[in-house]
């Protein structure tokens, strides 16, 4: 008896630890249209939750609750962004090209916001109009394809950017550099070629012959009378 | 010698040089025509196969349509007086054309590093002559960038590392060395240069500067 009960004791203990930890989900409302990375929330109820944490960086997801809309897209935890006092969802202060953005989520028993990671060219607008950094990937420029969102492994192997505003003249310079994570570490990448590229031309091979035969060619073109003159004169006999 | 085996060896020297001339002319021509195509703000997408079939335009030049069908963009470097076309791919066929991207490296004005590479007999010759400080402007179909030189090295081939991604965006210029080098050069010349914005420029401010 006491043999047979314990693979079921065993298995509610699994049971209990796994949801115990369990990802957060938290749950908001929107009443504008506001965009979060590759989507843009209706207005309505939606769930959010971290669907992975890695080691520099978590992947999130949010649902619609009437489960018409999925969005999957990378967060990283920002220390620095204060914990909302009305709700667990920061906005960027500033919206870009008139919409509104989404910039994280403090889900529950963390100590830090989730901050969104947006596509380069929608980091680069958020950039430009908030004095923060903003976090940014960029996949076509990795070879990456994000149709309409990225795949779960781009997602985790893909490289992350900060993305800041620094304002020289009349229009502003967005600087970029490359996120590390505290402890400074980044993931090696495969390097995309096997050897520098070999760009030799046969350009200097082609003028040389080309010079060649062209003085060789004049050379005989002058040359040619005298020997004209030397093969038709009458040849003179031995003394 | 005797005369004919002379006038013929003559006339066959002038046709070799003919064709040398001719052929050296017409990779001239067929350069500035694909330089041309990738004028930024053309607005044409860039393929990434080379001569894919493109819909007929009437009156318009086969040398032109494959240019625009295979430009990926333009490298200007105003204080070498460099000006090229950027090719989707670095063959051979290419290299004879512009300056090639090495697929897998970041697109123009991208989070990353940027590599190309062209001749150093041809295209990238002036580059003996790149300093640090110099800009460099590289222009896809719609947008220009700026970056600026920081530094130049030589190394060996096998130095794959150049193109790795660093702490900011970077455009890394390949070409072989020595320069005056006939065949093919042991080493690579490589100048690297950081992106200046990621916003791509306006035109209203490339006009203003």
């Amino acid at each position: 008896m006491r043999l047979r009960s314990t693979p079921f004791y065993l298995s509610l203990a699994l049971l209990s630890t796994s949801l115990w930890a369990a990802p957060p989900t938290d749950m908001f409302t929107l009443s504008t249209p506001t965009k979060v990375p590759g989507t843009t929330l209706q207005p309505g109820s939606y769930s959010i939750r971290i669907l992975n944490r890695l080691s520099d960086r978590d992947i999130v997801r949010v649902d619609s609750t009437s489960g018409d809309i999925h969005a999957t897209f990378i967060g990283i935890p920002n220390s620095r962004i204060g914990k909302p006092a009305a709700s667990n969802i920061v906005n960027w202060s500033n919206g870009a090209e008139g919409a509104a953005y989404l910039r994280g989520w403090y889900a529950p028993k963390t100590s830090a916001v989730t901050e969104f990671v947006y596509p380069k060219s929608e980091a680069v607008a958020i950039a430009k109009v908030n004095d923060s950094k903003v976090p940014a990937i960029d996949p076509a420029s990795e070879g990456r394809k994000a149709d309409p969102t990225l795949s779960k492994e781009d997602m985790e192997l893909v490289t992350l950017w900060l993305l800041s505003s620094s304002t020289v003249g009349a229009a502003p310079e967005i600087k970029a550099e490359r996120y590390k994570q505290a402890s400074g570490k980044v993931a090696p990448r495969k390097p995309v070629i096997a050897q520098l590229p070999h760009t030799a031309s046969n350009l200097p091979w082609l003028w040389l012959t080309g010079v060649l035969s062209l003085v060789s060619a004049a050379l005989l073109r002058l040359t040619r009378p005298i020997v004209t003159a030397a093969c038709s004169s009458p040849s003179q006999p031995i003394a | 010698m005797q005369v004919k085996t002379r006038h013929t060896l003559e006339r066959a020297l002038w046709l070799i040089a003919l064709i040398s001339v001719s052929y050296t002319l017409f990779l001239g021509f067929r350069a500035e025509v694909y330089r041309q195509t990738a004028q930024p703000g053309t607005g044409v997408v860039a393929a990434q196969d080379s001569f894919p079939e493109l819909t007929h335009i009437p009156g318009s030049s086969t040398v032109s349509d494959r240019a625009t069908s295979s430009v990926m963009g333009r490298l200007d470097i105003p204080s070498l007086s460099l000006s090229v076309a950027v090719l989707p791919d670095f063959g051979p066929a290419s290299l004879l054309k512009g300056v090639g991207h090495i697929q897998g490296t970041a697109l123009p004005g991208g989070l990353g590093t940027v590599g190309l590479a062209g001749h150093r007999d041809t295209f990238f010759r002036p580059l003996r002559r790149a300093s640090t400080g110099m800009e460099i402007q590289l222009s896809d179909q719609i947008s220009t960038y700026r970056y600026r030189i920081d530094s130049m090295e030589v190394v060996a081939p096998d130095r794959v590392d150049v193109l790795e991604i660093t702490s900011r965006p970077e455009l890394v210029l390949i070409t072989c060395y020595p320069f005056d080098f006939i065949g093919a050069a042991p080493q690579r010349f490589i100048v690297h240069a950081h992106l200046i914005s990621v916003a791509p420029e306006s035109a209203e401010a490339k006009r203003l500067r």
